[in-house]
């Protein structure tokens, strides 16, 4: 697993031009738009440069030699998202001190305390989004698994449009059947989402061990 | 170190079907023309595909089942495969250093001196004989029990193929437990590194023999027409027509050196075995 990680800290070492063009763009966002959305594009940022480690191990036919490599396809699986989570944590951090130097500059230490467990949402966000492409993109490979995202991300869409239509085509008496978002209390909602994203997470992880279990190369 | 019992694989038309052995201390050789199914072989031992039927055995373990600590006693050097070519030997340095315990980083920078492979140098920008020599000098590095390679010196010339031979005498020496299966196409490669060769063709297992055997005991017979009319070829293996009448493979030279004086019979190489055997009828 070590020597795992220590392969993908080097592979993503190789961007370090694009990485501070990046890191460039990203304190201009706190400058000239806000720290919300600095932070959401270096969290983002950090979970792609993880995801893209596959594309490395996937090119020029990597595959075969690094499963000759003294480690299981459980091990390599579970690796890709412990290095996803320790990227995505690792710049969220880096994003968030950028935030706090900027904001305690501007406005004092205080306001930026209390921003920062708004900062903590993209965490959740985008590593949920990583951990559901890497099972694909191992399962399907790297120009598959872009169409199988389109597909995917359009088929959420549908069933979160349908959904919503057809619970506001309720008449008034079913939908007042229905639990009203503002009775139940914030901290409720955050722990069911959580759940619900802790239990995505896991079944992700769950698939990327089974694909690559059960993967010929 | 392996055992492969009536392996078989297919992949559309294409069906490999074969068993194979390599004992502790010695050097197997797998020898076919591209296609013959020589890496799915090595692909089956190391677990890397999931054979129909067969059994395939690597260090007492079924080879899917090996575990982490199990491929630390195995080299693999892959013709088409390896670390991502961005990397830089410095950083594989790094990489070995933390996946195998025995990985000897002192013996790989003096090797990588001796052979002139740059450290600061991404793989990318190295020549195929580099390459082919960084890739065996990593599956050499961590006191491997066992060396799979697959076409270690394929498109090298012969100064690059005669280090990586080198190096592989080394490896040999360094513990005489130590066992390779290496696969090629180039025959001279194998004749003076290999104790047994197996040679294979369209998935196929056409000859099992000890290198010794080939080249001490078998034969090419160049004779004419009328001459093969008369020959006992009860110790042909087999014959191809010529222009000029035959060319046959025997196992038993001396035996025809004896009786028929007046034929020509050259001595046995891997490569005349192997032309004969594709292209021969059986006899």
């Amino acid at each position: 697993m070590k020597g795992l990680l220590i392969k993908d800290y080097h592979l993503i070492t190789q961007k370090k031009s694009a990485m501070i063009y990046y890191i460039f763009i990203a304190i201009l966002f706190s400058f000239a738009i806000n720290g919300f959305m600095a932070t959401a594009y270096l969290t983002m940022l950090g979970g792609f440069l993880s995801f893209n480690t596959l594309a490395y191990d996937e090119a020029e036919n990597g595959y075969p030699f690094l499963m000759s490599l003294p480690v299981t396809a459980k091990t390599y699986a579970i690796e890709k998202h412990l290095f996803s989570a320790l990227l995505l944590g690792l710049f969220w951090i880096c994003s968030v001190t950028l935030q706090g130097i900027f904001t305690a500059v501007r406005q004092g230490p205080g306001q930026f305390l209390s921003e920062t467990a708004s900062y903590s949402i993209y965490i959740p966000i985008f590593y949920t989004l990583i951990s559901i492409m890497i099972p694909i993109e191992l399962k399907f490979g790297l120009e598959k698994s872009r169409i199988v995202l389109l597909v995917f991300t359009g088929g959420l869409m549908a069933i979160f449009f349908i959904g919503a239509s057809i619970i506001g085509s309720l008449p008034s008496d079913l939908s007042d059947l229905l639990p009203n978002l503002s009775d139940i209390p914030s901290s409720l909602i955050v722990a069911a989402l959580l759940l619900l994203d802790v239990i995505i997470i896991a079944v992700c992880i769950a698939c990327s061990i089974h694909i690559m279990e059960h993967k010929e190369y | 170190m392996i055992e492969i019992e009536n392996l078989k694989k297919s992949y559309g038309d294409f069906t490999l079907d074969i068993s194979l052995k390599v004992s502790d201390g010695s050097v197997t050789g797998l020898i076919g023309k591209n296609g013959a199914g020589k890496s799915t072989v090595m692909k089956a031992i190391l677990g890397l595909i999931r054979p129909d039927s067969g059994t395939v055995r690597v260090l007492g373990k079924e080879a899917r089942s090996l575990t982490a600590k199990d491929k630390e006693a195995l080299g693999t050097a892959l013709a088409d495969s390896g670390f991502s070519q961005y990397l830089r030997v410095e950083e594989v340095i790094h990489i070995l250093r933390n996946m195998y315990p025995a990985f000897d980083e002192e013996a790989f920078r003096r090797q990588c001196q001796t052979l002139e492979l740059p450290l600061n140098k991404q793989i990318k920008e190295f020549s195929t004989g580099m390459r082919a020599k960084f890739r065996v000098l990593t599956a050499i590095s961590h006191n491997a029990k066992l060396l799979i390679l697959d076409e270690p010196t394929a498109g090298l010339d012969i100064l690059a193929r005669n280090e990586i031979l080198n190096m592989l005498r080394s490896y040999l020496e360094a513990d005489p437990g130590r066992s390779i299966l290496i696969s090629s196409h180039i025959s001279s490669d194998l004749e003076g590194l290999c104790d047994d060769l197996y040679m294979i063709d369209k998935g196929k297992l056409l000859l099992h023999e000890d290198t010794d055997r080939i080249l001490g005991n078998y034969g090419i017979i160049k004779l004419s027409e009328s001459d093969y009319g008369r020959l006992d070829r009860e110790h042909l293996i087999a014959a191809k027509r010529e222009s000029f009448g035959y060319t046959c493979l025997t196992n038993e030279k001396q035996y025809y050196l004896d009786n028929y004086p007046h034929i020509i019979v050259e001595n046995g190489s891997i490569d005349s075995v192997m032309l004969l055997l594709l292209g021969g009828k059986e006899e």
